[in-house]
């Protein structure tokens, strides 16, 4: 027999070890129950208005619409929202629901530590311990928030193992799991592993899509003729793309193409070499070799550097509803620069993969055309990758004369602490 | 001999005593010492061995054998060469011999041709800890039953007796494999009484032998799970065991033999 409620499609359901049986019953009774509670409604609206800073803006991109002969350009500005990117957004839901479980202490993995960042300061909010798994790959390149999530109250676990990136941050958070289900609620930062999880990131994150909608009908009273959305494991996208699934508008996801389409270069699964598979207790589509071991991914951008994609995002690939393509890591980057320059605003990188996208295939479209791009967040978390690629000198001059005067007034503040130890032992 | 009838024969042979059923990951550290490795565990007196297939991602598993899955994947193991090494190990040993697999390997491989090249090399069963009882799509019970293998159910500690009945019940495995604690593969399991007693009742409930893992590293848990248990399963422990001799150049085969023979209360000459 099988559990339709937990399936997309082909894609989906929920194999997990019978260790973790109770916590999912648990979950999918809290989801049930909360999800048709006005007053859950009530209280993630309140904190999403007042704290979060929803609703985002949806912003009409004037000089890069004129780069672009006049086609429409919109951007729908995720990034402005609280901790800087979509993130916030899940797990600010699912910490409320981690409170009407009785839990008191979150779990989370994160690729660029947007996820991370966002749960830690949920759990701020809440009064909740936090404990955030992250690949010490990762916490190297998205250090600002490492230090933000420690900021927050949170403790920042570094996974060695394996890729030492996202997948492996996923296996680390789920295993911790395994050991504290009774007090503990594993806040899954995407739309992927097990049911119900899929289907709880997709709702908490579908406001973006219902947001757009009516933003876009008010500033052009039509719908836009194509949407598009980075997907790392698919949360900023199918929260994007589900209040359009309905409708004729085209829907295509950036996935990261990294270095270049050689197996380990990048992490495209469905515009690359993605297979159907059981992973990370969920079937979808994984790159994986012959033996069915997953891969190691790359992407400049941690967020998109992940082996798997959300089930529902595999189903609507084989359905073709919604279109894939990877875009390179050089290029994703170039996008930031041109962003920047004429928007006055800086994507993350992962969002990027999706403004590269919609600036290269925008020029084929019907010059009336309207083009909305979802920027899942904003690009501060990326100094260090961004600073030394388009400054490495600078950068490099600054690093130095930053590690000699931080060093220095340490030192002078050894020597302080030693005189006035010496003085009170006097 | 079907497996499942070399498995019930096994615990026949046992009279009442407790069995030991050793692990270790194929390929780890590559594959001719993983042979010698397996063939030490069967001639120092283990009473089945658990085979696991090396994968990227073993979510189940604490720190030693997730270490010991990359170890054999970087040493080149594959399926197919992990099944050559098991079939080889059948010919020398009559002691039941079990897969331990998560479920993309066994999908890549084609989940068919793989208990078909179980069934004919003589193997005798697969734990397989992604794969619960109501995601039965892949229909693995029935494939296996339909071979004479036996497909392990696998009871933690929260599973309640009725549930463990029935999972019992759905299963033509002649034993069930009782997790004793949370968590993941490796640290030493504190046996509480009431972890003990459990054992017992599982087996009542259930009707089957009882094999009791996770965290089982000294002779004196195996001596605790005597009374209560039909098998004790030893897995991490023994991969430190060869990881501690490969760092001193020792040979990791004689190691996990002496550790074996300790396990079971031999005499080491
Ligand atoms: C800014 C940003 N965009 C996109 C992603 C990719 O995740 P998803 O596909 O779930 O939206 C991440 C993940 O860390 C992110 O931080």
């Amino acid at each position: 027999m099988r559990h339709d409620e937990r399936y997309f499609g082909d894609f989906g359901g929920r194999y997990i070890p019978e260790v973790l049986r109770p916590a999912f019953e648990e979950l999918e009774a809290v989801w049930n129950s909360a999800k048709v509670d006005p007053a859950f409604a009530a209280e993630l609206k309140r904190l999403s208005s007042s704290w979060v800073g929803r609703p985002t803006p949806l912003h009409f991109a004037q000089r890069l619409s004129a780069e672009l002969g006049g086609r429409r350009l919109y951007l729908k500005l995720e990034g402005l929202a609280h901790t800087g990117a979509h993130k916030i957004n899940n797990a600010l839901g699912q910490a409320l629901l981690a409170k009407r479980m009785g839990k008191r202490r979150l779990i989370a993995e994160t690729g660029a530590g947007q996820h991370g960042l966002a749960t830690a300061a949920s759990a701020a909010l809440l009064g909740l311990e936090c404990e955030v798994f992250m690949g010490e790959i990762d916490m190297a390149r998205q250090q600002p928030n490492v230090f933000g999530m420690r900021m927050y109250g949170a403790s920042v676990t570094a996974v060695k193992e394996g890729t030492r990136t996202l997948t492996d941050a996923v296996n680390a958070a789920m295993k911790n799991w395994t050991e504290r289900v009774s007090d503990t609620h594993y806040v899954l930062g995407s739309a992927l592993g097990p049911h119900p999880y899929p289907t709880i990131v997709r709702e908490f994150q579908s406001l973006i899509g219902s947001e757009l909608k009516s933003q876009i009908m008010d500033a052009e009273g039509r719908l836009p003729d194509r949407i598009y959305a980075c997907v790392g494991g698919g949360s900023n996208s199918i929260g994007t793309f589900s209040a359009f699934l309905g409708d004729s508008v085209e829907l295509v996801g950036a996935e990261a193409g990294g270095r270049g389409p050689a197996p380990g270069d990048n992490a495209a699964r469905v515009a690359g070499t993605g297979r159907v598979g059981i992973a990370q207790s969920y079937k979808s589509l994984f790159l994986q070799d012959d033996n069915g071991s997953l891969l190691a991914t790359h992407s400049v951008s941690a967020g998109l550097d992940y082996a798997g994609l959300g089930p529902q995002l595999a189903h609507l690939a084989a359905t073709g509803r919604v279109r894939f393509e990877a875009v390179l890591d050089d290029d994703a980057l170039k996008a930031v620069a041109r962003c920047a320059r004429f928007e006055g605003f800086m994507p993350a990188l992962e969002s990027a993969h999706a403004v590269a996208l919609a600036l290269k295939e925008a020029p084929a479209m019907p010059v009336d055309s309207i083009i909305v791009v979802t920027i899942s967040g904003r690009g501060d978390k990326d100094l260090f990758i961004t600073a030394p690629h388009f400054d490495r000198e600078a950068w490099l001059a600054f690093l130095e004369a930053e590690v000699t005067r931080l060093r220095g007034e340490a030192a002078r503040q050894d020597k302080e602490a030693a005189r006035q130890d010496k003085e009170a032992a006097r | 001999m079907s497996g499942i009838d070399r498995i019930t024969g096994r615990f026949e042979e046992l009279h009442g005593r407790v069995g030991l059923m050793t692990h270790a990951v194929v390929g780890y550290p590559d594959l001719r010492s993983s042979a010698r490795i397996f063939s030490s565990m069967a001639s120092s007196g283990a009473s089945f061995i658990e085979a696991q297939l090396p994968f990227s991602d073993p979510t189940a598993d604490g720190p030693s054998i997730v270490q010991a899955n990359h170890a054999a994947l970087r040493a080149g193991t594959t399926t197919f060469s992990s099944l050559d090494l098991l079939s080889s190990l059948r010919k020398e040993t009559t002691i039941p011999i079990l897969i331990m697999s998560y479920l993309n390997p066994l999908l890549a491989f084609g989940i068919d041709a793989i208990l078909d090249r179980a069934a004919r090399d003589g193997l005798d069963g697969f734990i397989v800890p992604d794969y619960p009882d109501d995601e039965s799509e892949l229909d693995l019970e029935a494939k296996c039953a339909a071979r004479g293998l036996a497909l392990v159910p696998l009871i933690a500690p929260a599973t309640t007796l009725i549930r463990a009945r029935a999972l019992a019940e759905a299963s033509a495995s002649p034993f069930i494999y009782a997790v004793m604690r949370l968590g993941v593969t490796g640290r030493k399991t504190e046996l509480a009484e009431e972890a003990l007693s459990r054992l017992g009742a599982l087996r009542d409930v259930t009707g089957r032998r009882v094999a009791a893992g996770f965290g089982i590293r000294e002779r004196s848990q195996v001596e605790a799970l005597a009374l209560r248990a039909d098998c004790a399963i030893v897995g991490s422990a023994l991969i430190d065991a060869i990881g501690e001799a490969l760092a001193k150049g020792l040979d990791p085969a004689a190691a996990v033999g002496a550790k074996v023979s300790d396990l079971v209360g031999a005499q080491v000459s």
